[in-house]
């Protein structure tokens, strides 16, 4: 037979913390690591290393309105000619 | 003739301790078993709660552990409302009506003393409250710990198993994630290439704030190297200051040689210390960077700047 033994005092503080929401952050904040490729919206084309990454190689729609600078990973080597 | 040898002295203070000192020993029993159960209290509270902080603190899957924060809010709450409790008590019981009865009776010589001693045992009982009161909180706040090194085991366990998993999503060739990154990334297709981006996951992206603090947490031998030799220069002043000031009345040449002797060396391990503090705090900030740039490699060139701006920052 279950016994209904009463919560002490701790253990109700423990289940009003877990079960408090918390505004501004929540499950889907947590994210798992994906891999995405944006297509030109323009003409559909992909966007190639050696092209750059601001505009399309093919019909010249503008990906990225900034000129890029040297970073960790993005060097200004990485701004489209076009 | 003029009273002199009368023994009867007719200006010795009348006493009326009779009249308050029952109060006086009745609130003072009164307090001491007052402050008896809460520091019962206070100690149960904190005995049930550790454990289960600690278990919070640890296991918790969310990554900001705000549950834990939430609880560990209310615990503080609850020992400092019975820290007040006691302080009020202690002012209302103790500190008012030692006032009262001086204001009240104005008594003098051994009436004096009886109620200063009320005053003093009080207070003494007090200050042992609150001494036990901070060990329950430091216990408390001990819980708030995190080894970092196991959140950085867990991003290392999720990049070897996301390493290769990933494939281009123009032509699906694979796409190896060469290292482990915390911020996003192109990648490029080997085969076709087009620029890929990496997003790493929320936990992997953690790993830029608490870097420094695992990169301490590793080189903490070094800091508490450091800590302890830095603690020297004011141990050995306040062992050198009674010695210093007992020679200002010390006439025996010999005891004052002696002294003289302990002060120089004290003085000379003092120095050493002086001396030795900012090399160990070099010492340390070397190994704390040495390992933060293992921990985040790309960040190297910028941690070396930060290196060399803290080790200028020390007085040799």
């Amino acid at each position: 037979m279950e016994t209904n033994k009463p919560l002490s005092f701790v253990e109700k503080m423990k289940l009003k913390a877990q079960n408090q929401k918390s505004y501004g952050i929540d499950s889907e904040v947590f994210k798992e690591a994906k891999l995405d490729a944006i297509a030109c919206p323009n003409c559909g084309a992909g966007r190639a290393k050696q092209d750059g990454l601001t505009n399309c190689a093919y019909c010249g729609h503008e990906f990225l309105a900034v000129t890029l600078t040297n970073g960790f990973f993005i060097t200004d080597q990485d701004n489209s000619n076009s | 003739m003029f009273g002199i040898f009368n023994k009867n002295n007719t200006n010795a203070p009348i006493s009326n301790a009779s009249e308050w000192m029952p109060q006086i020993q009745e609130n003072q029993q009164r307090f001491f078993v007052f402050l008896d159960k809460l520091e019962f209290k206070i100690q149960e509270l904190t005995a049930a709660a550790v454990p289960e902080l600690s278990q919070m603190r640890n296991s918790t899957e969310e990554s900001f552990k705000m549950d834990f924060h939430r609880m560990k809010s209310g615990i503080d709450g609850q020992l400092e409302n019975i820290r007040k409790r006691a302080y009020e008590v202690h002012d209302e019981k103790v500190l008012d009506l030692f006032n009262e009865i001086k204001a009240a009776y104005a008594p003098q010589g051994s009436d004096q003393s009886l109620l200063n001693q009320f005053r003093t045992d009080c207070r003494s009982r007090y200050n042992l409250f609150e001494e036990r009161f901070q060990n329950c909180k430091a216990a408390i706040d001990a819980t708030d710990f995190e080894d970092y090194e196991i959140a950085y085991q867990k991003i290392v366990t999720e990049y070897a198993t996301i390493k290769d998993k990933f494939q281009c999503k123009q032509c699906g060739s694979p796409i190896a994630i060469e290292k482990l990154f915390f911020i996003n990334v192109h990648l490029n297709c080997d085969a076709c290439q087009t620029q890929n981006t990496f997003e790493p996951s929320t936990q992997a992206r953690m790993l830029q704030h608490f870097a420094q603090d695992l990169a301490h947490q590793r080189a903490a031998d070094w800091y508490s190297r450091f800590q302890k030799e830095y603690d020297k220069e004011r141990f050995y002043y306040h062992e050198m200051h009674p010695l210093k000031l007992s020679l200002n009345f010390e006439k025996e040449a010999s005891i004052k040689a002696a002294t003289e002797a302990k002060i120089a060396d004290l003085e000379a391990k003092r120095q050493e210390a002086i001396r030795n503090a900012p090399q160990f705090k070099k010492d340390y900030l070397h190994k704390k960077f040495a390992e933060w740039k293992n921990i985040t490699p790309d960040l190297a060139n910028h941690l070396e700047i930060r290196l060399q701006n803290e080790l200028n920052a020390i007085e040799d």
